[in-house]
């Protein structure tokens, strides 16, 4: 009975701490750790130092600036990319018969990794946003391509059938039936693209590139910077939570909670 | 009327500037472009230069095929092969010289490892800082001359920064390093015996050089000369002037000041010869690097 009503208020008070007190109780025994080991590294930093760096890069502005960098890279890639792989998601689930002509070649180049063609871009676009950019969308495409592929199929085939028995277009079953009924799902695909292109791009730039948030931490790393290699992980990771929830409202916002396809 | 044609002339010396794009890693021994862009020496010779900051050196000769750079700092083994492999760069300029009294050069043995002379490496793991880079094949070459089969030592790829955790943690046995990085590898309890490599290679080595696109080289004939007078000065500046130098670096790779103040600079040295370029040439076909082997003139700009 005592131990029962022990882990029920144990279990009351899990329910009321906040998710931050998770990394942040981390943190805290990696720095007393660390400080209790006399640890000394060219590649680690204490949690301390790093906030103190991130303080650092954001006052001066330099963060941001790269983070710019790397969100223009994004912003160009991700519709390319995306726009490209939605349009033909959209034709290849409403017609299997292009599905079946196509399913080939998608399975032959959608493992090719994206950092592999890193070679290949630069030889065209040279380095800079336009390189990062073709990559970011080479990466977006598939996954855009696949989802929305499979959300047009999962749409009620009584909502196309009534579509073509109403005499609409063929553009017209796609605007005002397919896209409109799939378009949560297809919300949900731009979600994980847009987490994608965060990998893809920063490794291009850890890898290649000498601009953002990945050139950002290799320069520091070889520079012999630990602290600012870590805070700007940290910002990265911050940057792309930060990304995901503003996302996950979105999709609350526009098509409510009865598409619960939204896990935080 | 005097104030407009002094506005005409400035916009004349301005249009008769090259605008150059030069890559180069985050190492003191890349100094020299920085020292000319700061101290004017590159606006002298007409030359408008961008310094960009590339970490390793793999995506350099791809930036200048596609010419978002005009000239880098690529390292000479880099530059034989990947002319080897067809693509057409040419040398700009000398970059630096190992001499055989460089200890910028070493390998490392890790404190404790047993490893006292040349032998001991067999069977050992090496951690290396690029496998196939300049400094892999300098290890290779350092191991022949001593009768050492290379093929039975282990190396594994880190970065510089890491080698010295590895040394430290026995992950690795020895590293191959270069400074600031060997002499936190060499400090007491992480590492033990030094081995400075440069000695028993050929001297005047060159690690480095400056490439440029042939065609780049070729429609920019005075801006590839002028490129190589204005680090001529930046040399004497070097040489005459180390902290200030490293002031200059300090401005471009941001680097802790306790660090900073350590840095050594090898011998730079803009002057290089296809003779030079050959020694490279010699140890890469004894490792089978190369596949088509060319006179080495054909990287220099007739």
């Amino acid at each position: 009975m005592f131990c029962s009503i022990m882990s029920r208020r144990l279990i009351d008070l899990l329910n009321t701490l906040p998710a931050w007190l998770v990394p942040l109780s981390l943190l805290v025994a990696v720095e007393i750790a660390m400080r209790g080991s006399g640890i000394e590294s060219d590649g680690l930093a204490l949690p301390s130092q790093v906030a103190i760096a991130l303080a650092g890069l954001i006052a001066d502005g330099e963060i941001f600036l790269r983070t710019a960098e790397t969100i223009g890279a994004i912003a160009v890639g991700v519709p390319v990319g995306g726009t490209v792989g939605l349009l033909l998601g959209v034709w290849l689930g409403l017609s299997p018969k292009a599905a079946q002509l196509a399913s080939l070649s998608i399975e032959l180049f959608r493992p090719i990794p994206p950092v592999a063609i890193i070679p290949l871009t630069l030889l065209i676009y040279g380095l800079g946003i336009r390189m990062e950019a073709a990559i970011v969308a080479f990466a977006c495409f598939w996954p855009m391509l696949l989802l929305t592929r499979d959300a047009v199929r999962s749409v009620e085939p009584r909502l196309i059938e009534v579509a073509r028995m109403l005499g609409l277009s063929r553009a017209r079953q796609i605007a005002t039936i397919a896209i409109p009924a799939a378009l949560p799902r297809i919300f949900t695909a731009l979600r994980l693209t847009l987490g994608i292109a965060l990998i893809v791009a920063v490794t291009t730039e850890i890898t290649a590139n000498p601009i953002g948030l990945g050139y950002a931490i290799i320069s520091a790393g070889l520079s012999l910077r630990p602290e600012a290699m870590y805070a700007f992980l940290v910002w990265l990771a911050v940057l792309g939570w930060l990304l995901n929830a503003g996302l996950i409202a979105l999709h609350r916002r526009l098509f409510g909670a009865a598409h619960g396809e939204v896990a935080a | 009327m005097t104030g407009l044609a002094l506005l005409l002339l400035l916009n004349g010396i301005a249009a008769a500037q090259t605008k150059v794009t030069i890559g180069v890693p985050p190492v003191p021994e890349f100094v020299l472009p920085m020292i000319a862009v700061e101290k004017g020496y590159f606006r002298d010779h007409g030359i408008d230069a961008t310094i960009k900051i590339i970490p390793g050196g793999q995506s350099m000769p791809a930036a200048l095929q596609s010419d978002s750079l005009q000239i880098a700092a690529l390292s000479t083994t880099s530059l034989i092969q990947v002319t080897d492999s067809g693509l057409n760069l040419t040398i700009v300029s000398g970059g630096a010289i190992a001499s055989a009294g460089d200890t910028n050069y070493g390998v490392v043995a890790g404190a404790g490892s047993g490893i006292e002379k040349p032998e001991d490496f067999i069977g050992k793991k090496i951690g290396t800082p690029g496998l196939g880079g300049f400094f892999h094949i300098m290890a290779r070459e350092w191991f022949r001359r001593k009768g050492v089969d290379w093929q039975k030592i282990t190396f594994v790829e880190s970065t510089f920064p890491q080698l010295a955790d590895l040394l430290k943690a026995r992950t690795v046995d020895a590293v191959l390093s270069t400074n600031p990085f060997l002499q936190r590898a060499a400090a007491p309890g992480i590492g033990g015996k030094v081995f400075y490599i440069a000695a028993d290679l050929p001297d005047r080595l060159p690690p480095f050089v400056y490439a440029s696109s042939k065609a780049w080289a070729e429609a920019n004939r005075e801006a590839a000369k002028s490129f190589r007078l204005a680090l001529d000065k930046a040399t004497a500046f070097q040489e005459g002037d180390l902290p200030a130098t490293l002031e200059i670096f300090g401005k471009y790779v941001k680097m802790p000041p306790d660090v900073l103040k350590t840095l050594t600079i090898n011998k730079l040295d803009t002057k290089v010869t296809p003779q030079q370029v050959q020694l490279w040439v010699d140890m890469m076909e004894k490792q089978d690097m190369l596949r088509n082997s060319k006179p080495t003139d054909v990287l220099f700009l007739k």
